[in-house]
């Protein structure tokens, strides 16, 4: 009972009760994922909003044809790609397209999918039925395959992947949002709001949607980084940002065709794994902290070093299954 | 605000063949058979019957406080003259909480956990009566302070969770007075507390004036110390009415005579084994034709099973629905 008070709480997440922090080992090695992963989105904003302040090289301006495809080495931390361009400034200024890509898809999604599944699950009936059936018609399709046909049929540019990741991620926060409604609007304090006479948007927004956001909030962590992930295949397969630009996805795609060249695909690769798996990190301890029951699902496997495991070995995959 | 009503004799809330339903997967379930009170003002009525006899179900759906796709609900509801169920949703919310108010018994579950007292308490009035922030504030003070709360000045301020269960039900009193409203109707407001704090409560409810209120209880005890008239629930039928005084003494109904005689009592402390009522409640989904207690009733006759006697007047106030309850029944303790 008294690792929680030994372990320094350096949660962003003010506990109010501290029962939440309180005993179990899950609770500590939650906060060393939540650190870690801060720490690693943190460094890629502060990356993001600097960069031109510092920037080595232009990413897109300076071409240096003689020393093209250069290894890593004293000028050229990461080395230069087939035009000659510095890798590490392409890598530093991808940030600035990526992070606004996923944080405008999931700002997006949240908001309209919270939106109609709040209404669905408030109006119930003919409204919720066609909601929903609509919902799942998105749901049905893969979601890179539909953010691919959208990506395609809209053309290549930053909006356009906005759109299509947005496009294909907010049913999930319908549906989400829905159930929240429902059971929320059963509690006793929903009533009681209504027996003082508060009208229906006020019991909404002050009674029922306080309540609703925290798997709301892990979800959207969660879905950043798969957004990033998003954006980066869509880039890959060449519908998503144009290709001068510093985009992870489109380096690497660009460093398939020479693999000698390691440095080209690996460092947009580990640029794309570090926040993809950061924001996993977050939103894994945020769902341990705003829901304590999770715990024992946790043990069971549901977190992001589990999911790692799985990726990469097989057996544990079956093991789990 | 309206003005008193010209007749002190007029019923500030009147019930009138009540009937609530809820469909759920076994077919549907008759909450409520059709019944019929009134309240007069000032007047405090108690609600007794054992779980799932419809007394919360009954009050919840005439304040339209039940969520309606899964409850149905027919009758006629006055409440001061206006039917509550002809009007719309923006009229019913300028009834609630400043003509007819409501506590419920979990304290804890029926306040908003992220919202401070003060503000919680004067939700409703702010918007009846367009208060300030800052008046606000200092009526909620000035409302914890009446209901007896100490510290009511940082107390405002404050999350429910930091609140004693009593203080938090007495906040849940003001919460319900803030509108100064002409009915109160509270729904077990103390079961979930311990005895002391009951009659805390139960002083400061007998203290307020110029309010009628419908108290829901299963504590018989609570009831007898409280109320002016009592109302017997059974499988959603009222099954006797009358003056707290005659229904305890001189129960007309064997459902009511058995509630009474199920009251543990230190008279006959020596007897082993508390008196209970054989057999169950009926189903709600299958209630039969007839009298709803006859199953488990000492004096069924074959009459009562072909149909429900009606609730009639039996002495003077009491009314009772049995049709072989002529005389008085006796009450072992």
């Amino acid at each position: 009972m008294t690792t929680a008070a030994d372990t320094p709480t350096t949660s962003t997440v003010p506990s109010r009760t501290g029962l939440v922090l309180r005993g179990s080992l899950a609770a500590v090695r939650s906060d060393a994922a939540l650190v870690i992963g801060c720490a690693v989105v943190l460094a890629w904003v502060v990356i993001a909003l600097t960069v031109p302040l510092w920037k080595p090289f232009d990413p897109v301006g300076f071409q240096d044809l003689a020393g093209r495809l250069a290894p890593p080495g004293g000028t050229h931390w990461f080395g230069t790609d087939n035009l000659g361009r510095d890798v590490f400034s392409r890598v530093m200024y991808g940030t600035r397209l990526t992070l606004p890509i996923a944080i405008g898809a999931v700002t997006i999604a949240v908001c309209w999918g919270c939106l109609v599944g709040a209404v669905a699950g408030f109006a119930g009936g003919l409204v919720d039925e066609v909601v929903m059936r609509l919902s799942d018609i998105f749901l049905a399709f893969p979601a890179m395959v539909l953010a691919l046909a959208i990506a395609a049929a809209l053309g290549p540019s930053g909006k356009n992947v906005v759109i299509a990741i947005a496009a294909v991620t907010w049913p999930e926060y319908t549906r989400l949002m829905r159930g929240q409604v429902l059971s929320i609007r059963n509690n006793l304090h929903v009533t009681a709001a209504e027996s003082v006479g508060c009208s229906r948007s006020r019991v909404f927004w002050r009674h029922v949607l306080p309540f609703g956001l925290p798997p709301i909030v892990v979800k959207a962590t969660v879905d950043l980084g798969m957004a990033i992930l998003l954006a980066a295949g869509l880039s890959f397969i060449g519908v998503g940002a144009a290709p001068p630009a510093p985009e992870w996805g489109a380096m690497v795609s660009d460093a398939r065709t020479r693999m000698d060249q390691w440095w080209l695909g690996l460092f947009p690769g580990l640029a794309i794994l570090s926040i993809v798996l950061a924001f996993n990190f977050i939103g894994d301890s945020l769902r341990d902290r705003f829901d304590p029951r999770m715990r024992t699902q946790r043990r069971r496997g549901g977190s992001s070093a589990s999911m790692l495991r799985r990726l990469l070995l097989p057996s544990a995959r079956k093991a789990d299954a | 605000m309206t003005t008193d009503s010209p007749d002190p004799r007029r019923p500030v809330f009147e019930v009138d063949g009540l009937e609530v339903r809820f469909r759920t997967g076994e077919g549907v379930a008759r909450a409520v058979n059709g019944i019929s009170f009134s309240v007069h003002p000032g007047e405090r009525v108690a609600v007794v019957g054992e779980s799932g006899c419809g007394k919360s179900a009954s009050l919840l759906a005439a304040l339209r406080l039940l969520p309606s796709p899964p409850a149905q609900v027919a009758g006629r509801v006055l409440l001061d003259g206006t039917d509550l169920f002809a009007l719309n949703a923006r009229e019913l919310n300028d009834v609630l909480g400043r003509d007819v108010a409501m506590v419920f018994q979990d304290s804890l579950s029926s306040l908003n956990p992220v919202l401070r007292m003060g503000r919680q308490i004067t939700e409703g009035v702010r918007r009846h009566e367009g208060l300030s922030k800052k008046d606000a504030r200092a009526y909620a003070t000035e409302l914890l302070t009446r209901v007896g709360v100490p510290d009511p000045a940082q107390r405002v301020d404050q999350y429910p969770h930091q609140l004693s269960g009593g203080m938090r039900q007495r906040a849940m009193i003001a919460m319900a007075l803030a509108g100064k409203p002409k009915l109160l109707i509270a729904d077990e407001p103390t079961t979930a507390l311990d005895v002391t704090v009951q009659a805390q409560i139960l002083d400061l409810v007998r203290g307020l004036e110029d309010v009628a209120i419908v108290w829901v209880s299963h504590d018989l005890g609570v009831v007898a110390g409280l109320a002016d008239r009592v109302l017997v629930m059974y499988a959603g039928y009222i099954i006797e009415e009358g003056d707290v005084g005659s229904v305890f003494h001189r129960p007309r109904h064997p459902y009511t005579r058995g509630l009474l005689n199920s009251v543990p009592s230190f008279r006959d402390a020596d007897r082993s084994r508390l008196a209970a009522i054989p057999g169950l409640p009926p189903t709600l989904t299958d209630l039969p034709a007839g009298c709803p207690f006859y199953d488990r009733c000492e004096l069924r006759e074959p009459r009562c099973s072909a149909q429900m006697p009606p609730l009639t007047t039996v002495d003077g106030t009491q009314r009772a629905a049995c049709w072989v309850t002529a005389a008085p029944l006796e009450v072992a303790s």
